[in-house]
């Protein structure tokens, strides 16, 4: 049981790529343990990756359960080497995220994407989701790969016209 | 530097576009000492408009700081120191609005008067004439911000009431934000 400080950018470890895990060692164990300790701690978190708890590995944890207007979900969930196996849809989301405090913009996301993991007993399981959980979903794996929200900005402003050539 | 220590300006630049501008407008910045706090630049028409909100630890006058930019003959630009960063954390929830159809005169405004009468806060608003030139659109589209204790039976049907007198259409939606 341990609660984790949460990495801050420019802390270097949000931008690297996090290893596979091959198996469930007792060190991959207390991460899963720290990781959900730490998601749950936090009263508005509904998603973390290791990255977040200074562990270069591939999991993350999740929990669309604590938005209270997500109605489809799977509630809380570990999800080791998670992997999207296929997506279709566009949304807009405004993000944010605890690394990149006080900063939030427009990403464009999946609306619906099926995920390849395992889960904390590392059992190979599926699920396909959409929406909010989708979102989450897709912001954790792209911490995985050293990849922030910022990296996916569209737009801070509306990003609803065409620009056009006055001259 | 402590935040008291800063002075905070707001600077405004609008210059017919071409290559450029940016990187000289930021040069007097940067060899000035200022730091860029926030900004939003766009191209507007042709003219490309840039609001900047500056810091420096010197105390300059607002002609001060509009000689730095005299070499800059094609550009306009405008200065006003402000008292501390005037910076607050808007509360509320956000919401996009979008307004448009044919042009007509006063969209804008019955709009905003509307909001002003609720106590409702435009936080982002751009405009923009689309279409043919015969035919022109108007499209206005606003970011607001809603006091959180109002519920949306209070203010959408009027918005849409106001927007349906004019003749437009209108599309509202809540944006929300989420910290993953």
């Amino acid at each position: 049981m341990a609660v984790r400080e949460i990495v801050i950018y420019p802390d270097e470890r949000l931008k690297e790529h996090c290893k596979e895990v091959p198996v469930l060692s007792e060190e991959v164990k207390k991460i899963v343990q720290d990781l959900v300790d730490t998601m749950d701690a936090s009263s508005h978190s509904v998603g973390i990756a290791a990255p977040q708890i200074g562990e270069l590995y591939r999991v993350i944890a999740i929990d669309a359960s604590k938005n209270k207007k997500c109605e489809n979900h799977h509630g809380k969930l570990v999800l080791i080497n998670p992997e999207v196996v296929k997506w279709e849809g566009i949304m807009q989301f405004r993000e944010g995220c605890m690394s990149v405090p006080d900063y939030t913009g427009n990403v464009n996301r999946a609306r619906k994407v099926m995920v390849q993991y395992q889960d904390e007993n590392f059992n190979d399981k599926v699920i396909e989701t959409e929406d909010f959980e989708a979102v989450v979903l897709q912001h954790e794996i792209d911490h995985l790969d050293g990849i922030l929200f910022v990296d996916r900005i569209i737009s801070k402003r509306t990003d609803l016209f065409r620009r056009k050539k006055y001259r | 530097m402590k935040d008291s220590d800063k002075k905070y300006y707001a600077l405004t630049f609008v210059c017919k576009d071409r290559y450029g501008i940016v990187a000289d407008v930021s040069k007097v910045l940067y060899d000035n000492g200022f730091n860029l706090e926030d900004s939003s630049s766009t191209l507007l028409r042709g003219f490309f408009s840039m609001i900047l909100i500056v810091s420096s630890s010197n105390n300059y006058s607002e002609d001060d700081i509009s000689a730095m930019f005299s070499d800059l003959e094609d550009i306009s630009i405008s200065v006003r120191s402000m008292n501390g960063s005037d910076a607050t954390f808007a509360n509320g929830n956000s919401y996009i609005v979008s307004v448009y159809g044919s042009d007509k005169p006063g969209i804008v405004h019955s709009v905003a008067e509307y909001l002003r009468d609720k106590n409702i806060n435009i936080i982002d608003l751009q405009t923009k004439v689309a279409g043919k030139e015969k035919k022109p659109i108007y499209i206005m589209v606003l970011e607001i911000l809603v006091p959180e204790n109002y519920r949306e039976e209070e203010w959408v049907p009027e918005l849409k009431e106001i927007s349906e007198n004019m003749g437009t259409d209108i599309h509202i939606r809540q944006i929300e934000t989420y910290e993953f």
